[in-house]
């Protein structure tokens, strides 16, 4: 089923949005909840949650891109489960090393002004990704917000996992320059 | 700011980039997949020069040695250029001149999209395999000061018979790749350069630069009801920025032609030239004697191999032969099937490219022995009436006693394109169809779900 039918499901209230949605993007969704959490059972919950949160968010809204819109949400309900999950230890898996990659490109501090900048840094890293040569703005993307592993990466794009180490390395610098010159202070 | 923080803005990404990254990806195998049939004529192509070559040096066929390691390795005898096992002295200093006189201009493009697509652009023979250098091998081909340079590591491709056919190193040079290929066999051929930019010491290096428009967008976020959702409004303006896409170089070295090559960026290019002529330089000014190439011999047990098969061939493969399909229908048009064992990522595969009809995109089955999971994707294009032709039932299959798997690629993880491929494989081999998901999986609802959960029937 085409995007702009389920979206109208959802408008119509009728249930069966979210069954086409599943469908769909179920396998999508639950791809992104497992590459953070892996957890079969804590994925599940989180696709669900999503189907939830998007019920609740269309109408009003009316996405454009429905698979990047369910991809957003469940990476939010996904990662806040995360930090729930590891609030008291430091735990493995593919999260944990996208997050130790990205601790090179800030401090370690956390202060209110820095959350209150939290949206004007999402628009920041968003121009940033935009300025980045496709390729490496697509590896950035897949690493960094899909959480894959850097094989699966290599396996997608038809280089090495090498070669992903080093464009995902050369990104990191470029942002953590990039973060410093636009005031976001590390 | 910390890291939680920072991933959690990376959240905030555009839906269109987010997009962009699954269509690219699908692209990128498409890419891949033209390059196929060019390596089939390439292959035939060198098929010929290595027979000419064969009218003036004395030769022994080549009896492939008997590797204990895989078991699986195919026992068959494929078609291969019958190079002899040793060295051909008349051929030390091999030159541009006996490269068989194709021309690269067509390949351009597509060799400018990816770094490894060289790896389809230097024509391998019927069947070879590669192995991972030992840095002793490493030693042999490197000047001594890169050697003190991090993160260098080499693979070389072996004809079948454990002559060496190029070797290929990667060097990671202050977070920058550089590649080196050492080109060995004369029949081996890398692509040509089109013009000469600058000289370093006896090597000569080409820089690419084209300009193209880049937009730059100014976005402002608009807060939706959702947490962590915004609308994007977007300004674009034109800019034109100069991008500096690759570094290349060429220089014969001791006989042994070479070819340099590196991904820079505009902003970065200079800084990226400089290791780059650094590099240039230490080659140039190489000792007497080095490259040592026909020192680089296979270590054993052999790690992988690669072969192109037939399909009659692969049928005959020890592994997956009997799992493959007896009949393919008239419209289906069989492209390639691959034959891959890799030790180091436990990669044991068969793939077979088809083509059904005249249909945009490629379709893929992959055999899979042993516990590799994970996905394969390819692009396919299928209109719903084609589905609904097809679409009888929905059940995943898999094929043999648990140990082989079959992994079917079409467009990124797309259920109807999965069923429908199923179908057709089904139906093609005329065996039963399973569900083996019936409890703990019935949550799932594709082959990605079912390779969760072991497989345990058996048919027969």
């Amino acid at each position: 089923m085409e995007d702009e039918q389920i979206i109208a499901l959802y408008w119509s209230r009728d249930e069966h949005a979210i069954v086409e949605t599943d469908r769909k993007y179920g396998t999508h969704c639950r791809s992104i909840a497992w590459n953070i959490l892996h957890s079969e059972e804590d994925s599940e919950e989180c696709v669900n949650d999503t189907w939830l949160r998007t019920w609740n968010a269309i109408p009003p809204q009316c996405p454009k891109r429905l698979g990047a819109f369910l991809g957003k949400i469940v990476r939010n309900l996904a990662f806040d489960r995360y930090k729930a999950a590891n609030a008291q230890k430091r735990g493995g898996g593919e999260v944990e090393a996208v997050l130790e990659e990205l601790g090179e490109c800030v401090g370690a501090t956390t202060s209110a002004e820095s959350c209150y900048f939290a949206k004007e840094l999402s628009s920041a890293v968003n121009l940033f990704v935009r300025g980045l040569p496709e390729r490496e703005g697509n590896i950035f993307v897949r690493r960094y917000f899909f959480t894959e592993p850097m094989e699966q990466i290599g396996k997608r794009y038809g280089i090495t996992v090498n070669n992903v180490a080093v464009i995902l390395s050369r990104c990191r610098k470029k942002l953590r320059e990039y973060l410093q010159k636009e005031g976001y202070g590390l | 700011m910390n890291r939680e923080e920072l991933y959690e803005s990376i959240g905030g990404i555009d839906e269109d980039l987010l997009e962009r990254s699954e269509k690219t990806a699908a692209s990128g195998k498409r890419v891949w997949k033209v390059l196929l049939p060019l390596a089939a004529c390439f292959g035939v192509l060198l098929l010929s020069a290595a027979l000419l070559r064969q009218s003036f040096f004395t030769v022994e066929p080549t009896v492939p040695t008997e590797s204990t390691e895989p078991s699986q390795q195919p026992t068959e005898t494929i078609q291969q250029p019958t190079e002899t096992t040793q060295r051909p002295t008349e051929t030390t200093e091999p030159t541009r001149e006996t490269i068989p006189p194709i021309s690269p201009d067509s390949w351009e493009v597509v060799y400018n999209d990816y770094t490894d697509g060289i790896d389809a652009l230097i024509a391998a023979p019927f069947g070879y395999f590669t192995e991972k250098m030992s840095q002793e091998q490493i030693k042999l081909l490197l000047p001594d000061a890169l050697l003190e340079r991090t993160d260098i590591e080499g693979r070389a491709y072996y004809k079948a018979g454990n002559e060496v056919w190029y070797a290929r190193i990667w060097m990671q040079v202050d977070g920058y790749a550089v590649g080196v290929f050492y080109k060995y066999y004369p029949t081996c051929i890398i692509e040509s350069f089109k013009g000469i930019a600058s000289v370093c010491g006896d090597v000569e290096y080409h820089v690419m630069e084209e300009t193209r428009e880049k937009k730059i967008t100014k976005k402002k976020y608009v807060e939706t009801e959702t947490p962590g959702v915004y609308w994007v409004e977007e300004e674009e303006t034109d800019e034109v920025e100069l991008i500096t896409e690759r570094l290349r170089a060429e220089a014969t070295i001791n006989g042994v032609p070479m070819f340099f090559f590196m991904d820079v960026e505009s902003k970065y290019a200079e800084e990226e030239k400089k290791i780059f002529k650094e590099i240039l330089t230490a080659f140039a000014t190489y000792p007497e004697g080095m490259p040592a190439i026909d020192e680089i011999k296979p270590m054993e047990p052999r790690n992988s191999y690669y072969y192109n098969y037939s399909l009659e061939e692969a049928r005959k493969d020890e592994t997956f032969g009997s799992y493959l399909p007896q009949q393919i229908p008239e419209d289906w048009d069989v492209r390639s099937v691959e034959r891959f064992y890799e030790e180091e990522t436990q990669t044991n595969e068969l793939v077979i490219y088809v083509k059904p009809d005249e249909r945009e995109g490629w379709y893929v089955w992959t055999l899979i022995a042993g516990d590799r999971t994970g996905s394969d994707t390819d692009t396919l294009q299928l209109s719903p009436e084609l589905v609904k032709q097809y679409v009888e039932r929905y059940e995943p299959i898999s094929i043999g006693n648990g140990e082989i798997k079959v992994r079917i690629g079409s467009k990124w993880r797309d259920y109807h394109d999965y069923q429908w491929i199923c179908d057709q494989l089904i139906s093609l081999q005329n065996v039963r169809r399973y569900r083996y998901y019936e409890k703990e999986a019935d949550k799932g609802s594709d082959l990605d779900a079912a390779y969760k959960y072991p497989i345990t029937q058996t048919w027969g």
